[in-house]
């Protein structure tokens, strides 16, 4: 087993996240990178330290109570430039009402940063977002599965919403998720996850070519009509702590 | 099974998600069944150890918490009482030294006793206690 002691910048984060370099021969953590947890424990022990701050145990508890989304913050601005271009141009055939319930959630994500606390609403309208962006996933690969089976449950079509979200919701995708909404913030009409993002949202519904770009646009509309339906139609109810809860099952 | 099942069930309101330092992670393929956003993966234990200078432990800081409490017995009171105080960050102090277990149970006469018991008087609920 590889270690270390004592380590030169003076400090030692574990979140899930790889413990060895990149060099190691043996793979250490629950992941091959850094988790957004150890990245955000990471970024307030590095601001203390230029901060010249002495930490103390209730700076550890503080750490370990922050609810900063370092992803979710970072993805947030880039997120919202590609659903503003798309959901504008004419070649994806959003239709007026569309192109409302888009600018109505992403108005809650304006100066979201990232804090996932309960009386947040953008927490919720972000969380609910990033569920159905994450359903338009994988959809046109059906040539891996239409026959088979669920690989969890045998009695389950191979190719349903729960496997296909089964299969990404996971430390490594969200790092590919990360990846992915960076180069199409930086890159608006690029094609290169075209057939990840394909008929997301069912075959027919768009014309347009870019169907990432879609997806991020109709993800605000999709997670609208599901808080309406499931949750409230009240916007000023959509609070966090009305929406997530810590389930202790029995 | 299910009718009982409000009596050992929680679930309760909370911060973060499992992205953030606070970890509250969820599976979102529940969310087309449960329609709210149910977490499981959470800090069960939290534990802050600070080591003072003095090599007696004297300036040592032990805190600790668990989420849910420390009685399997959902009767006992002591169930689910940790529960809030370990959501919001208020941990508790580890004692280490023997002292305070004995300033404790003099305190509120209370005794720890243990018996050994064999594997059939287990099983069978044959315990002397």
């Amino acid at each position: 087993m590889p270690f270390h002691i004592n380590s030169d910048k003076g400090y030692y984060v574990t979140a899930n996240n790889r413990q060895v370099p990149e060099t190691a021969r043996y793979s250490i953590g629950a992941t091959h990178g850094s988790t957004t947890r150890s990245l955000r424990i990471n970024e307030i022990i590095e601001q203390g330290i230029k901060d010249g701050k002495k930490f103390t145990a209730q700076d550890m508890v503080d750490i370990q109570q922050d609810v900063v989304d370092a992803a979710a913050r970072a993805m947030t601005p880039h997120i919202l430039k590609i659903a503003e271009t798309a959901v504008n141009a004419e070649e994806y055939g959003f239709t007026q009402k569309d192109k409302q319930d888009v600018k109505y959630m992403m108005d809650f994500l304006k100066d979201f940063k990232g804090e996932m606390s309960q009386d947040s609403i953008p927490a919720t309208v972000y969380s609910y977002w990033h569920y159905f962006f994450y359903s338009g996933f994988l959809h046109s690969y059906t040539s891996l599965g239409e026959t088979g089976r669920a690989w969890r449950n045998a009695d389950e079509p191979f190719w349903n919403l729960k496997t296909r979200l089964s299969l990404i919701d996971n430390y490594g995708f969200a790092d590919f998720y990360m990846n992915l909404v960076l180069h199409l913030g930086q890159n608006l009409q690029s094609d290169r996850f075209d057939r990840l993002c394909a008929n997301g949202f069912g075959e027919g519904t768009y014309k347009g070519a870019r169907s990432c770009q879609y997806n991020v646009a109709r993800a605000f509309i999709e997670a609208k009509k599901f808080i309406e339906e499931n949750i409230s139609k009240d916007s000023k109810t959509w609070q966090w702590k009305n929406v997530h809860v810590n389930e202790y099952s029995n | 099974m299910t009718k009982l099942k409000p009596i050992w069930h929680r679930e309760v309101p909370v911060g973060g998600n499992g992205q953030t330092p606070m970890c509250s992670k969820y599976l979102l393929a529940r969310i087309e069944e449960t329609k709210i956003i149910k977490s499981t993966h959470t800090a069960n234990y939290k534990q802050v150890i600070n080591f003072g200078q003095d090599p007696s432990g004297k300036e040592d800081i032990n805190l600790y918490s668990a989420e849910t409490g420390q009685s399997g017995n959902l009767f006992a009171g002591n169930y689910f009482d940790m529960n809030e105080r370990h959501l919001n960050g208020t941990l508790h102090t580890m004692y280490t030294d023997f002292k305070h277990l004995y300033q404790f149970m003099a305190g509120n006469n209370y005794a720890l006793t243990i018996h050994p018991v064999t594997m059939r008087e287990a099983m069978e609920g044959r315990m002397d206690l």
